[in-house]
């Protein structure tokens, strides 16, 4: 083939230009320490690469949201160990108002009590976080239990809340449907616990005080708040190890991630180092043959 | 002898002095990528017969013209190449355009997770005025993603076509200089300047072939015809206007329709007619699905204003998609549903303990066999089966039963993510099921704000029956991987131009080495020819001082 002054240019010029994109290319992947960068990069790679950024990106979510539950789960314990406490509280009164003692001689002192155990426990449960009443199931902002006073004393009290399940998110959208509402805590055992409250508080002042009847019924009450505990603890563990599994599974995704889309600086390094001299060979040859011409050699 | 040796001498001369200009003239042109190497054609002239000697020998030389050396074999291997290669490079720049345009920007796929997690913190919280002022802004920042991915769409179609109309035009344009070049090239006959104009020509069809795969043929007189899909478009100083019809469709001035496939409008055309609009329709299925599958499971849910059987989206497609709701109280987020009035059981039951072993802790004694129509579809039931399997029968029926085993009560759900009608409706054909279970065959509104099941649906839809996030993520790897071919394409198709491109240079382009080469061939034989006329002219003058003598 006849060699001429325009191919040989073009040929230095492609040669330089080729090198110029390789390095460009390389320099991109070291500073974004990403092999694909755009999905014509490397399609496959990216198709994989996004799907399990939308996984994690999934994951993170549903961690997030169990985040919330735990959060939920863990004040939930606390108010219900402080009502629980409460109800042991009733149940010394009740002892103490049934015992053959001073019991009657104190009934006023102990019906006081009575009535500010029965508060602490509408207290507790109109526990609100960030504006957020714990236990009004659905109804999250409506103060789930309201108090008529009468005399001073707590006459009855009122549920405004619903049965809706907490927020216990499970990963893919689930929800973990436990009775952790007002209803429930209150009410689960057949025994209202802020009826029963007032009604000992009432009876304390009576004369026939049927001790044995208010402590059975107490004891159900309280074996109710121990099961909603258990089981609140129980979701509590459940959404521990669903996170802990999660979290597994979004390091081993991220480590996927990286193995497919990753930079191996050494590689690029190195391929980097050998298109540098490739370009810089490339400009010496067009240097050199500029000086190849006839038209030097005869001047 | 020596007056013809003179004339010889002096056409040598000439010759030479003109192979020097035409050597001048290619080095002068090396770097002309439209020049064509030429050369002077010389001629011997004679012979002459010798009158004292009776011998015959030549006159000298004639340069006759100036050729140019141009292989038409591989001028048409070169266009083939070249409307290949400029296809491929109209296709790859807009599919670059394309890929930045649905790419990581569009910002869809973000706005959609973002919805995700939105819907499921409104779920857990259904009465939390933030939280569904916050969904209701993602919901509403999803379909502006959609009606901005819809425009930068469009716009890559406007700025296709507008290169197509480019084209069109630019092919005009060539049409006509090809059609200025027939009328003057008779005029310039064998000089050396319709070399230049020849060139140009050349280069015009070069040009030609790049946009379109032409046939050019050259008639007699040395005018070129050229033809599209079959038919004649340049007639020797007059050439057809083309156009493009609503369809961009090419069109002769006769209105016929000119099939082009090749060549850069051949790829503007199918890039709009395929590739964008594939994409186009893409996005307005993702829209469409988006709004049909969510609308039905929003249909059947409550707000917290009590409405329900609303739409959560409007629009045709991507380009006008937006939220039908003005305000965020208006989201559905609970379910109709139907509860048992009361505890099914009056003591201690078990969900999974046949009804006919419990039939005593029920309220009402079960029949032995029966059926329910639960939505039109039959769920049979014995009461050999425990309430758990009965239960499970409910399953595709539109309905979600589910035991209570805190409250004990048995709840009947519309099941949003199967569709059909928001109501509940529960008949026992046979047996007396929906007394033990204790069902009204009346709907029952939710207590509002009611669950948010209706919300969990939606996320549960978007995730596993739209699957949004899977569908963008195939668009855009759709998109990478168009970019991928077409620059493969056009890498491809730029070697084989390229090659081509070298093959034919290596015949038409100028060496300035060779050139300088024969330069100094030239100059030597204007040396020798000035010597053999100085010989001449010494031998003549010998011969007058002889005779004078």
């Amino acid at each position: 083939m006849r060699i001429h002054d325009r191919g040989v240019h073009e040929t230095l010029q492609a040669g330089i230009e080729n090198n110029r994109k390789a390095l460009q290319k390389l320099q991109e992947q070291i500073s974004t320490g990403t092999r694909v960068n755009r999905a014509s990069d490397d399609p496959s790679a990216y198709r994989q690469a996004s799907k399990i950024e939308k996984t994690v990106s999934s994951m993170e979510q549903d961690r997030r949201l169990m985040d919330q539950g735990k959060n939920f789960l863990a004040q939930s314990d606390q108010v219900l160990d402080q009502l629980t406490q409460n109800v042991r509280a009733l149940r010394s009164i009740v002892l103490e108002r049934g015992s053959d003692g001073r019991g009657f001689q104190v009934a006023d002192t102990l019906a006081i009590e009575a009535d500010r155990l029965v508060e602490s426990n509408v207290i507790q449960l109109n526990t609100e976080v960030n504006g957020t009443y714990l236990y009004s199931g659905n109804k999250s902002k409506t103060k789930p239990f309201e108090m008529t006073r009468g005399g001073g004393k707590i006459e009855s009290v009122q549920y405004n809340g619903d049965n809706g399940y907490p927020p216990l998110s499970l990963p893919g959208g689930g929800q973990l449907k436990i009775p952790l509402n007002g209803e429930a805590i209150t009410q689960g055992s057949g025994e209202d616990l802020m009826a029963l409250g007032i009604e000992i508080r009432k009876a304390i002042s009576e004369e026939n005080f049927d001790s044995d009847a208010f402590l059975e019924r107490l004891g159900k009450v309280e074996e109710n708040l121990l099961l909603r505990r258990s089981e609140g603890g129980s979701a509590g563990r459940h959404l521990e190890r669903l996170d802990e599994s999660l979290s597994e599974r979004v390091l081993s995704l991220r480590k996927e991630y990286e193995d497919l889309v990753g930079t191996d600086l050494t590689e690029a390094i190195t391929t980097s180092l050998s298109v540098e001299v490739s370009l810089q060979a490339s400009m010496q040859m067009a240097g050199k043959n500029a000086q190849l011409s006839l038209v030097n050699y005869l001047r | 002898m020596s007056l013809n040796s003179l004339h010889i001498a002096s056409s040598s001369l000439l010759a030479a002095k003109l192979q020097v200009e035409i050597t001048s003239r290619n080095i002068s042109g090396a770097q002309d990528p439209n020049y064509t190497r030429q050369q002077a054609l010389v001629k011997n002239v004679g012979p002459a017969q010798q009158r004292l000697t009776n011998h015959t020998h030549g006159l000298g030389v004639i340069v006759e013209g100036f050729e140019r050396t141009r292989d038409a074999l591989l001028d048409k291997a070169f266009r083939s190449y070249r409307t290949e290669a400029e296809g491929a490079r109209s296709i790859d720049s807009l599919a670059e355009r394309l890929e930045s345009t649905l790419g990581e920007g569009a910002g869809l796929t973000e706005a959609a997770q973002d919805v995700r997690l939105s819907l499921l913190e409104v779920a857990n919280r259904p009465d939390d005025q933030a939280l569904r002022a916050d969904l209701f802004q993602k919901m509403d920042d999803l379909t502006e993603r959609f009606r901005s991915s819809s425009r930068d769409l469009s716009a890559v179609g406007e700025e296709s076509q507008e290169r197509l109309e480019d084209k069109v035009g630019e092919f005009n344009s060539t049409l006509a200089q090809l059609a200025d070049l027939n009328k003057r090239m008779p005029a310039w006959g064998k000089t050396s300047g319709k070399n230049a104009l020849l060139d140009e020509r050349d280069a015009l069809m070069d040009q030609l072939s790049g946009i379109a795969e032409v046939r050019f043929v050259e008639q007699q007189g040395g005018a070129m015809a050229v033809y599209l899909d079959g038919r004649q478009i340049l007639f020797g100083d007059h050439h057809e206007n083309l156009t493009l019809n609503s369809d961009n469709q090419l069109l002769n001035e006769a209105g016929q329709v000119l099939e082009v496939d090749d060549g850069s409008l051949g790829a503007l055309v199918s890039f709009q007619r395929e590739v964008l609009l594939g994409f186009q329709n893409d996005l307005d299925t993702m829209a469409q699905d988006l709004m049909n599958d969510l609308n039905a499971v929003h249909r059947l849910g409550y707000g917290l204003d009590g409405g329900t059987g609303r739409d959560l989206f409007t629009g045709t497609g991507a380009v006008d998609i937006k939220l039908a709701i003005t305000d965020s109280n208006n989201l559905a987020s609970a379910a109709a549903r139907m509860t048992s009035p009361a505890r099914i059981y009056s003591g201690s039951f078990s969900a999974d303990n046949t009804l006919n072993a419990q039939s005593g802790s029920l309220n009402v004694a079960p029949a032995a066999t029966g059926q329910l129509n639960v939505n039109g579809n039959l769920v049979s039931w014995s009461d050999g089966e425990s309430l758990a399997q009965i239960l499970d029968k409910f399953d595709g029926t539109g309905v979600i039963a589910e035991f209570d085993e805190a409250t004990g009560k048995v709840i009947l759900q519309r099941d949003p993510t199967v569709p059909g009608p928001s109501d509940i409706t529960v008949s026992d054909n046979s047996g007396n099921l929906s007394q033990v279970l204790g069902l009204d065959t009346a709907v029952s509104t939710p207590s509002i704000p009611g669950g948010g099941s209706v919300l969990r649906s939606m996320q549960n839809t978007l995730d596993n029956a739209t699957r949004l996030e899977d569908r963008l993520i195939a668009m855009r790897t759709g998109s990478g991987t168009f970019r991928r071919t077409a620059q493969d394409t056009a890498a491809r198709a730029g070697i084989l131009e390229e090659d081509a491109q070298g093959r034919r240079d290596s015949v038409h382009a100028v060496s300035t080495d060779e050139e300088l080469l024969k330069l100094e061939r030239y100059q030597q034989s204007f040396a020798a020819a000035a010597r053999v006329a100085t010989v001449a002219d010494e031998i003549l003058n010998t011969v007058i001082n002889l005779g004078r003598n």
